[in-house]
């Protein structure tokens, strides 16, 4: 008898310790009690930051930043792109719209998650603000990137498709909004987010300023140049012309820290590596001659833009003065590792005041023009100068201070039917200011599942 | 006083002897050559007592026993013979010689806890002939199980030691791979992993049970959605005889199918000349290019002898690179058993050594196993039962993803040799030689194996079972890859010289615990209906902990300490780190019912909850019910002489399954990545999950008969339907919504088949026997349903469907060729409405057809013993049909890549000039880049993958007993065998292999002597 209940005491003994199915996995967090913390939002945020695409070179690339050297045949992708070749811009279009959509369903991750997170202090109540409004603001800049490549412009049509507006991180089959309808989301966005911020104490977190930028920004685009100016001059105000001192611009490309950045992304990743083709022979592409002529001696901006390289020619002993991309290409030259990528910067909002105050003919154009001239050491504009000639003059300076930085393909799309007319004449491109090619196409892997999706004029849509 | 005690004493012994001796059974065995037999045990069954035979096969058994009790003469290496007591004083026995020798000791232990006779009655279970799985001789234990029952579907995947594909009755998922697929494999009442049960040694099974329709694997629930293989390990002698057993196998391993016939050295270079690429010498030395590019030469003439020269200097050469390269290796098995036992325990050890060499140097598998078990008796209630465990596995392969030796053989030049220089491996920026070529990557992958398992088997009152089984199963997993800085990969990367050399280490521990406990409770009554209710708690809980290292640098030091730390940006070294625990509770119940033993019925029903699942979609069930009827029981059929015996059953089963899902999939999960993002953390979502997944639900149905003639000719047939809905696969979605695939249910898919054997033994007529068992599945798949499409493509790429209603879902997809057109010398297509489309044009989805089954639907076997006195032949052949597989081609050379050489006959069948009529191969002057629709198989290159093979032959010769006696007394048994796998293949397939589709892998012939000595 004794046995047996030893027996059974082993039986019994086996299965106390069977046992509970709550078993937590050692790096897998599920919810409801995965994001509870302000400190696990703020990690996950991080991950919609580096979700970002950095489409500056591709952009560059398309716009008339570069030339193309010899070298260039012996990339094909490249020079499809360089060319404008529909099978370029599906390629682009595709990485562009996953990359920005990744994004933003990041930034919807941590918008959902929000109200589960428990703040003990005041303090985590701020930086939980903070969270709630850099996710915003995140997610209106997506948006207005992906409307400024995949829809007309406002002045073609406000009614026109934009792009998808995507409120909800679940699996949906969405039709695009108009372009007027993005807009307003894209304004309401970060008009919300301007209520709640605190400015953030790293360069690679948005902040108030990116959300005023991007509104400046916003409204120029949108043709509302008071509301630009208001926006930009916000901006001004707390940067001042002074932040432009010359050690400051050319530590925009180091790893050291610059007030002229309003906003930089941080990365780990190789950034602007496409541009070359081996450390012996030289890049593919090189900066715009014009371009190159343009910059005045002295002028910061040139020295900066234009790395010399004696390029070896194609017959052996011949060499030639080569005007090799600056700034992340000569960091990538000079082997130092990019750590920012300039995304807002204090030029910027001189520029998109400046422009503004032209385009509504508010007379203060110039001044701004000239006190950011001067601090980069180029010559002034003339006082009496107005009008279209302010502008083109305004949006040349601009390309001589965002060459390779891929700010210049949307001027380029925004103005090519009035001042920037004629642009493609200079680099014998040959891109009529009607072309289909204007608008990138939806990507199949988008309008393939998704039954309202409507594809971009001249794009093909396979069917299934 | 003393004296009176000695008479006292001695009268009581005289009674005493006369109380218990009053029985005399006296007799004479011989073998079945009429020799006598000493050492034959004689006993009462269910007895303790027993005797044996003297030197002539002479015995004397005294006891008590009645009439009705059985005579039982057992000897090791014989049949045993039993005799019922009718009262005789006499019993001569003439015992045969017993071909399945050690496996016919008695089990008495029911180790396998969840192996209840009852689901028998209704459910498939089929058993693997484990005798002939020993004959075979090959090392992978799950590639011996290929042929073994009829729905078992082993493909091999590659070279030696690479894990073959298994599934039971075809793919149950839309979803891949084995995680979705794989049967569940249970050693001992234990679950054990897929790669455990590889390295398991043959010899220590007593026997594989293959468990397919539901109502044979609903008592493992969800977990056996793919079927279950149980193992049931060998056990001691509770007879008490000790017995020690060695077995032998040393043999060689050949070459196998040579597949693609490459060029001599006149027709490569003649090749070389038709396609002008200077590089090569065909053309390079031919009088074509001195009068192209030296037309007016002074010194033409002398150039031209000058290249005849250099040409005819290269024709000495012919080097066959299929025999230099494929390698003729060694095979040796090594295995000692002990076994043996007292009255109330026994025990069974063994030690296990194999080594098998590859085709190629650098390929090689190596094991060594362990093996122990214990049983003992717990008074008269039951058992006790312990087993433990140990095993090393190492595999060591030259091949990797982007190299691989033996594809050298398509490469290599027949003019080139193993000195100097290669033409076909030189380039502008390097020259490489032979010894180069085959140091560029090696892979060394190591198992070690430990478990533990004890089982209690009790039955404290008549008719109620308790079983329980607890263990646990550690498997270390290690692999090491290495590809040199002097491999061709490495020196053309373009990195750094300090920093070339791959090396990836990586060690996994999987840790499988489970623990059953099962009550069952049998009763008959009326005498008539037998009735079985039981129930079952299970608890399997598996941890899996990985680590890896990635690092570059090493150079050519094998070793993960040459790391070059120093390196940063894409080559800087990188750490990987897993942890999955996972667990899984399930609870049954079950019972069956029989009535006269000719009709059953049984009903099972088991719900398992995983941890893997959110709590609310973490219970899952599956239940099953199934009948039986053996007309054959009733009193008009009972005596048949012609049908002896008809069995019928039929099932239905469900299964809610969830396998393969985690937790990511139904539920926000979150991960920490190793990288930052400024001064934070990123903590990211694994994928977009679904609220709304359900799990899928198997159906199945199935029918068997069996039904035996003559005592002799068994046939047996079974139909079965799986049917599988809510399929779940991972599907592209909207990009817009940042993920690009989420797992969805998304279907209906189907499988249905045929299995039907016969075994007939055909003559049994002392000295001959003579068997025979064919055997034959079919399996037909189907998607029934799409719920949001009706042909759906898994890639925004793709051009060719992956699903499509109505369809078999391993469908090969591709286009339908017209040949050559002898203008252009492309290869031209037909578009769908019958007009030709040429072949650099992007082919449309209507132009794509089916070209036929990726997986062969007909699989079977044909096994043949026959035996002659002391011979036995035995033969297995395997046989697959009904499917289609594309050729690599890689071998046809362009004039790009005239260097390498070509297959025999290209030279013929190529286009060169306008009007070249008939042509199979295109153009060598296109590049394949530019013809888009080469990317697609098409109807002229993909071939019938089916094969017939031999997959086994034994011929064994038992030394006789009497010869054993007197020469070595000290052998109770032997035997000599000539055994051998894999020895041809037959198949309309041009390739070397239609089973891997793979020009490097196949199975390679592997012929030895067995000798096996039992003491």
């Amino acid at each position: 008898m004794k046995r047996k209940q030893y027996i059974f005491g082993i039986l019994a003994g086996l299965y106390c310790c069977a046992c509970t199915l709550d078993i937590p996995y050692e790096n897998q967090f599920s919810d409801p009690d995965a994001v509870a913390t302000v400190e696990a939002a703020r990690e996950l945020l991080a991950n919609a930051y580096t979700t970002m695409p950095n489409p500056e070179f591709d952009l560059s690339v398309l716009a008339d930043d570069f030339e193309s050297t010899y070298l260039i045949s012996k990339n094909t992708s490249l020079s499809y792109l360089y060319s404008w070749q529909p099978s370029a811009f599906e390629t682009l279009a595709y990485t562009l719209w996953q990359g920005y959509y990744a994004a933003i369903a990041n930034a919807n991750m941590v918008l959902e998650r929000l109200p589960g997170v428990v703040c003990t202090t005041a303090e985590e109540e701020v930086e939980l603000g903070c969270i709630e409004s850099e996710a915003k603001v995140l997610k209106a800049w997506c948006y207005f990137d992906l409307l400024r490549l995949f829809a007309v412009t406002p002045d073609e049509g406000e009614e026109m498709p934009g792009i998808v507006l995507k409120d909800k991180l679940e699996m949906a089959e969405l039709s695009r909004s108009s372009v007027g309808a993005c807009i307003g989301a894209i304004r309401d966005l970060l008009s919300e987010s301007l209520l709640l911020v605190r400015e953030p104490d790293e360069v690679y977190w948005l902040g108030n300023l990116s959300a005023e930028y991007l509104l400046a920004e916003l409204e120029l685009y949108a043709g509302n140049y008071r509301d630009a100016a208001a926006h930009a001059a916000g901006v001004l105000e707390t940067k001042g012309y002074d932040v432009m001192t010359e050690d400051n611009y050319r530590n925009l490309w180091s790893d050291s820290e610059s007030e002229e950045r309003i906003f930089a992304l941080y990365t780990t990743q190789s950034f602007y590596s496409d541009l070359n083709y081996d450390w012996e022979k030289g890049d593919y592409l090189v900066v715009n001659p014009d371009l190159v002529e343009s910059f005045a001696p002295g002028d910061l901006r040139g020295e900066e833009s234009i790395y010399w390289f004696r390029m070896p020619g194609q017959v052996i002993g011949d060499t030639a003065d080569a005007a090799n991309f600056g700034k992340y290409n000569r960091m990538l030259w000079e082997q130092e590792e990019v750590r920012y990528i300039n995304k807002f910067r204090v030029a910027g909002v001189c520029l998109l005041l400046a422009e503004a105050y032209c385009r509504d003919n508010d007379s203060r154009a110039v001044d701004v023009m000239n006190r950011y001239l001067a601090q980069r050491g180029a010559p002034l504009l003339d006082e009496g100068v107005s009008g279209e000639a302010l502008l083109r003059a305004i949006l040349d300076e601009k390309h001589k201070e965002f060459v390779g930085e891929g700010v210049r393909y949307f001027d380029l799309k925004r103005c090519r039917k009035e001042v920037l007319n004629g642009w493609d004449k200079a680099v014998g491109r040959n891109i009529a200011n009607d072309d289909y090619r204007w608008t990138f196409p939806i990507p199949k892997e988008e309008y393939l599942y998704n039954n309202y999706m409507e594809q971009n004029e001249g794009w093909t849509k396979i069917e299934l | 006083m003393k004296t009176y005690l000695t008479i006292f004493l001695s009268l009581f012994c005289l009674w005493a002897f006369a109380q218990s001796n009053d029985m005399v059974l006296t007799g004479t065995v011989t073998d079945q050559n009429g020799q006598p037999l000493p050492g034959v045990t004689v006993r009462i069954k269910g007895a303790l007592y027993g005797t044996s035979t003297d030197g002539n096969g002479r015995y004397t058994l005294r006891g008590y026993w009645e009439k009705g009790d059985v005579v039982l003469f057992t000897f090791i290496g014989m049949k045993d013979v039993a005799f019922k007591y009718e009262g005789q004083r006499v019993q001569d026995a003439a015992m045969q010689e017993d071909s399945r020798a050690l496996d016919e000791v008695v089990v008495r232990a029911r180790p396998n806890i969840n192996e209840i006779d009852l689901r028998a009655k209704t459910g498939v279970v089929q058993t693997v002939d484990v005798k002939r799985l020993n004959e075979k001789p090959m090392m992978d234990m799950s590639m011996a199980l290929q042929g073994s029952v009829p729905g078992l579907i082993v493909t091999n995947t590659g070279d030696l030691g690479s894990k073959p594909k298994i599934r039971v009755r075809g793919n149950s998922s839309f979803r891949e791979g084995d995680a979705a697929n794989e049967p569940l494999y249970v050693l001992d009442g234990k679950v054990i992993s897929s790669d455990a049960f590889m390295t398991l040694n043959p010899m220590d099974i007593a026997e594989i049970k293959v468990l397919k329709d539901a109502a044979a694997c609903a008592l493992y629930g969800i977990k056996a959605a793919n079927g279950v293989i149980e193992i049931t390990s060998q056990r001691g002698n509770p007879d008490g005889e000790t017995t020690v057993n060695y077995s032998f196998n040393m043999g060689i391993t050949t070459r196998g199918r040579r597949g693609v016939e490459m060029m001599d050295t006149d027709e490569k270079l003649e090749l070389e000349r038709l396609l002008q690429n200077a590089a090569a010498p065909g053309y390079r030395y031919s009088e074509d290019y001195y009068r192209r590019y030296y037309a007016n030469d002074p010194r033409l003439g002398e150039m031209i002898a000058y290249g005849k020269h250099i040409l005819d200097s290269l024709r000495q050469y012919n080097t066959d690179w299929f025999d230099e390269l494929i390698r003729i290796s060694t095979y040796h098995n090594h295995n000692l058993s002990l076994r043996g036992g007292t009255e109330g325990t026994s025990y069974y050890l063994s030690a296990n050594y194999a080594r098998q060499g590859g085709r190629v140097p650098g390929n090689d598998v190596q094991r060594f196993t362990a093996h122990l078990t214990i049983d003992r008796q717990l008074d008269k209630i039951g058992y006790l039962s312990l087993g433990a465990e140990a095993g090393y596995a190492e595999t060591n392969t030259p091949n990797g993803s982007s190299t691989s030796p033996t594809e050298l053989i398509y490469v290599l030049n027949p003019y080139e040799t193993k000195e100097g220089t290669l033409v076909s491996y030189s380039s502008s920026s390097a020259d490489y030689t032979y010894d180069d070529l085959l140091s560029q990557y090696s892979e060394r992958s190591t198992d070690k194996r430990g478990s533990l398992s004890g089982s209690l088997n009790l039955e404290p009152v008549e008719g109620l079972q308790i079983d329980a089984v607890g263990g646990i199963d550690v498997v270390l997993n290690e692999g090491q890859t290495f590809t040199p800085s002097t491999s061709i990969t490495e020196r053309t990367s373009g990195v750094p010289e300090e920093e070339r050399g791959i090396l990836t280490k990586a060690k996994n521990v999987t840790t499988n615990i489970s623990s059953n406990v099962r009550l069952t409770y049998s009763h008959t009554f009326g005498e008539k209906h037998d009735l079985t209710l039981g129930g079952n708690v299970d608890f399997y809980k598996t941890d899996v902990d990985n680590v890896s290292i990635t690092g570059y640098g090493v150079g050519t030091h094998n070793t993960a300490a040459a790391i070059n730390s120093s390196i940063t940006g894409n080559r800087k070294p990188q750490t990987g780190a897993y942890k999955e625990k996972t667990a899984q509770v399930g609870i049954g119940v079950v019972a069956g019912y029989s009535y006269r033993s000719t009709y059953d019925l049984f009903f099972t029903y088991k719900a398992d909850a995983s941890s893997i699942l959110p709590k609310d979609k973490r219970w899952n069930t599956a239940w099953a019910v199934g009948i039986g009827w053996t007309p054959t029981r009733y009193e008009a059929l009972k005596d048949s002489r012609v049908l002896t015996s008809l069995n019928l059953k039929a099932s239905y089963g469900n299964t809610a399954s969830l396998a393969g899902v985690s937790a990511g999939s139904t539920i926000g999960t979150f991960s920490y990545s190793t990288d930052y993002y400024g001064d934070q953390r990123l903590l990211y979502m694994l994928e977009l999950y679904n609220h709304e997944l359900k799990p899928e639900q198997t159906e199945s149905v199935d029918f068997s008969l069996t039904a035996e003639f003559f005592h002799r000719l068994t046939l047996d047939a079974n139909f079965y339907r799986r049917e599988t809905s809510q399929a779940l696969l991972d599907v592209p979605i909207p990009l817009s919504n940042g993920f690009t695939t989420l797992k969805r249910n998304i279907g209906v898919l189907r499988n249905d088949g045929v299995e039907a054997g016969v075994h007939a033994r055909l003559v049994e007529r002392e000295p001959w026997r003579f068997s025979l068992r064919t055997s034959i599945a079919y399996n037909r798949n189907k998607v029934v349903d799409l719920y949001y499409t009706d042909r759906l493509y898994t890639s925004g790429e793709a051009v060719v469907p992956d699903y499509i209603v109505g369809e078999p879902y391993d469908i090969v997809y591709g286009l339908k060729s017209l040949g050559i057109n002898p203008i252009t010398g492309l290869p031209v297509f037909e578009s769908s409405d019958g007009t030709e489309v040429e072949a650099n044009k992007t082919p449309t989805r209507d132009e794509i057809v089916v070209l036929g089954h990726g997986t062969p639907p007909y699989t079977g076997i044909i096994n043949l013993s026959a035996a002659y006195r002391a011979f036995e032949l035995d033969m297995d052949f395997y046989y697959v049909f009904g499917g289609v597989k594309a050729y690599d081609y890689s071998y046809v050379r362009y004039a790009d890549d005239a260097t390498r050489n070509a297959i025999k006959g290209q030279t013929e069948n190529m286009w060169f000039k306008r009007g070249d009529e008939g042509k199979k191969y295109y153009s060598p002057f296109y590049t394949s880049a530019n013809l888009a629709s080469l990317d697609y198989p098409n109807t002229e290159n993909v071939g019938k993958s089916n094969y017939f093979k031999m997959s086994m032959l034994s011929l064994r010769y038992r030394v006789p007993q009497r010869i054993l006696e007197e020469h070595c007394p000290f052998v109770r048994y032997a035997s000599l065998a000539f055994q051998a796998s894999n020895l041809f293949m037959i198949t309309p397939y041009k390739e070397s292999d239609p089973e891997t589709g793979s020009l490097a892998g196949t199975l390679q012939p592997v012929l030895t002597i067995n000798l096996n000595l039992t003491f």
